[in-house]
């Protein structure tokens, strides 16, 4: 669907005017559908892109902000030129590696997150150089025009319809029926993350790196 | 920017300040800004720290913090229920009447312990004001693990004043926003000094440590330097008193212009349209050019005739041009007939001075401080707008504000090399304005702040309120908590996985059942 498509289906459900609304106005209407996209992402984690980040020498620490401005976590890191996956660790992990493990210079072999906006690379590189590819969980973007076909799925499409009417409904006071209609929203959660497939959770799978050491059972 | 979302969320509530104020609303976005940011740890940022410590201020009272800006120490010992103040030990015993024991040094700034004895006191760091919690505490690049005052009690006596390499970090014994290493360095270890700091910011590395390191947009070397205001607006080309010696009007003619600033006061055309196309034409005038008649300006041939009414050809080709940085390395009598001078003694003898300053070694160029001319160091022009090395990486760190933050210029350099760095979490550390764009949390989280400010308004008693909504905007706030939370560590999440759960296992395994038939062994 369009946004175009979605406002309409909204504002029908709303029992208002689609080409001539009285109660919304058209960008009212669009930033609710905008929220609903963010909300859907973040829940989803369902849009990914890439962006590419050249390497730079001595550089371990890289703002996200700077490489994209809609990344919301990255998940992958690739070095190109060496055709290498960066693997994931933590500062700790550093630590525990190496006492002094920011003087080290080299090949990229890991990366670490720092903050939603900072990650790091280990070991940072002597020379500038090489591009890596970073693959990230992402906020939509705003479309261009009422024309163009949202990010996502037909489900979640709908779901934006169900969230566009829910803001609909508290803006009238229906709370109680925007409280259903939000709680409809809410249980299209769960099949949109199925559908993208981003359910290997903790919860039923366990981190190998963070396995207990073997025990022997014997005391000494 | 913030109006733009409290536009949006008086549009929701249906308000146009009658009931909840502009101001009101404004209050409940910062505080949801600042409680997104506590309860999600969401921001981090480096943080380094000289050693030993310092602080803005030191003072002797408690009260005293309350009328000074920035980091404060208190020094002083509180002595009889702290209506008292002492700064040695032994103050306690006499102001008892007990006969005074010999007790250690007392500094005021931890950095004053490079000059002091043994004292009594921790060795503690200041955070900043925007500081939350530590995340990793380092020292010379080694992670420093965290330990209590009671184990650092237990382990040895005096260990607040142990020195060696720093081992280990505690809360310590001082107050909020504060830690302390143990062992301690007191040796003075400063990552730059900022060499002239009051005369603005730095501009410009030198230092004996081994790694390279180069400048982006650094400070510009001169191009030039000249001895008075004269000179300048000699070399610069100052229309109308730049004094040429000489005049030509052909490029011919220039050849044989006498001096080194001769100036070309016509106009060319590469073809004469109406005497000779096939050759070039020069005028005194531009209309000789363009249209041959309408123009009635008179022009001279050399500047100082602008002064009579001759408008004045500025062209480049007239001036002795001179580009880039110009710098004066001489300064001024007080009275500008009396010249100039080189050396600060000579101007304190043109001022009819009669004791004099001894001089420094004085250069023209720049790079003469490289041979220990003094005046010649940082030229008050261009600001560094980044750094990179192959060995190791200069990164930004601001406090506070907005997006505009990284727009300005460094106002300081620290380094992790031999002193303490801290990984941090932090928040806002001032009142928002309706035009700032916060940047601590993506754009895209404010929609979170919005429905914190909803479930403040809801929930507030009198006109509008309502509970319900109160409360669903309440939980849809916290989801956003724990959304932000999980932005930082969703890169876990990317990482090989394992079927099996290899935890130790409490099920204790079957018995054995043998069937009934199996033959019975008597031992």
């Amino acid at each position: 669907m369009t946004r175009s498509e979605i406002r309409a289906r909204i504002l029908e459900s709303l029992n208002d005017s689609v080409s001539s609304p009285v109660f919304w106005s058209t960008s009212e209407i669009d930033d609710v559908i905008g929220e609903g996209q963010e909300v859907l992402a973040e829940e989803l984690a369902i849009i990914k892109r890439s962006a590419l980040v050249p390497l730079r020498e001595g550089v371990t620490y890289y703002y996200t902000q700077a490489v994209a401005a809609d990344i919301m976590a990255p998940y992958r890191l690739f070095l190109i030129e060496l055709d290498r996956r960066l693997d994931v660790v933590t500062m700790r992990q550093l630590d525990e590696r190496h006492e002094t493990w920011i003087t080290i210079s080299g090949d990229p072999w890991h990366w670490f997150p720092v903050s939603w906006d900072i990650f790091g690379i280990f070991p940072h590189p002597a020379e500038a150089g090489g591009v890596l590819r970073l693959d990230y969980l992402a906020w939509p973007q705003a479309p261009a025009d009422d024309d163009q076909e949202l990010e996502f799925s037909e489900p979640e499409q709908d779901a934006l319809v169900l969230y566009g009417v829910y803001d609909g409904l508290l803006k009238q006071w229906d709370i109680e029926r925007a409280l259903e209609t939000f709680a409809l929203f809410l249980e299209r959660v769960p099949l949109g993350r199925s559908r993208a497939n981003v359910e290997l959770q903790a919860a039923k799978l366990e981190r190998s790196s963070h396995r207990q050491p073997f025990r022997t059972g014997v005391n000494i | 920017m913030i109006s733009d979302e409290l536009n949006r969320i008086q549009l929701k509530l249906h308000d146009s300040a009658a009931i909840w104020s502009r101001a009101e609303l404004l209050r409940w976005w910062s505080d949801g800004y600042r409680q997104l940011l506590a309860l999600s740890k969401g921001a981090v940022r480096f943080w380094n720290l000289d050693v030993p410590g310092g602080f803005t201020f030191a003072h002797t009272q408690e009260w005293e913090a309350n009328y000074g800006n920035g980091t404060h120490n208190r020094f002083s010992l509180a002595i009889q229920s702290g209506n008292l103040s002492g700064t040695y030990l032994w103050e306690t015993e006499f102001i008892e009447g007990i006969t005074p024991t010999n007790s250690n040094d007392a500094v005021t700034q931890p950095w004053e312990r490079v000059h002091s004895g043994e004292w009594d006191g921790q060795f503690r760091f200041a955070l900043p004001r925007d500081h939350e919690q530590i995340k990793r505490v380092a020292w010379d690049e080694r992670r420093l693990d965290p330990v209590t005052v009671k184990e650092l009690d237990t382990l040895e006596r005096g260990w607040n004043q142990r020195k060696g390499e720093p081992v280990v970090f505690t809360a310590g014994l001082g107050k909020i926003d504060s830690f302390e290493i143990f062992a301690i360095r007191t040796d003075h270890i400063q990552g730059y000094e900022l060499d002239e700091a009051e005369k603005g910011m730095p501009r410009r590395f030198t230092g004996d440590r081994t790694y390279t390191q180069s400048l982006a947009s650094p400070p510009p070397e001169n191009a030039y330097a000249y001895t008075s205001a004269g000179d300048a607006e000699a070399v610069t080309g100052s229309p109308y008193d730049f004094d040429p010696t000489d005049s030509y009007s052909n490029p011919e003619d220039g050849l044989h212009a006498e001096g080194s600033r001769p100036w070309k006061f016509t106009w060319d055309d590469s073809t004469d349209t109406q005497d000779a196309p096939d050759q070039g034409f020069t005028a005194t005038h531009p209309w000789m050019i363009e249209n041959r008649g309408t123009s009635e300006d008179m022009y001279g041939t050399h500047p100082f005739e602008h002064e009579y009414g001759a408008a004045t050809k500025v062209y480049a080709d007239g001036k002795p041009v001179l580009d880039g940085l110009g710098w004066r390395f001489t300064k001024a009598a007080a009275v500008l007939s009396d010249g100039f001078a080189v050396h600060i003694w000579e101007k304190e003898m043109q001022d009819g001075a009669t004791t004099f300053t001894d001089s420094v070694v004085i250069g023209t160029y720049s790079w003469e401080a490289e041979s220990g001319a003094v005046n010649v160091v940082n030229f008050p022009a261009g600001v560094v707008r980044g750094a990179s090395s192959a060995d190791r990486q200069y990164m930004p760190i601001y406090l506070g504000g907005t997006k505009q933050r990284l727009l300005g210029a460094p106002r300081d350099w620290r380094s992790s090399k031999q002193n303490v760095s801290i990984l941090q979490t932090i928040l806002p550390d001032n009142d928002l304005v309706e035009t700032e764009t916060p940047d601590l949390v993506p754009s895209q989280m404010f929609k979170y702040l919005r429905y914190y400010v909803w479930s403040r308004a809801f929930g507030r008693q009198g006109e509008g309120h309502n509970l319900i909504l109160a409360s669903h905007y309440e939980r849809r706030f916290r989801r956003g908590v724990v959304i932000f939370n999980k932005l930082s560590i969703l890169t876990h999440r990317d990482v090989v996985y394992a079927r099996e759960s290899i935890g130790p296992t409490s099920r204790r395994p079957p018995r054995p059942k043998l069937p009934p038939e199996f033959p019975r062994v008597d031992i």
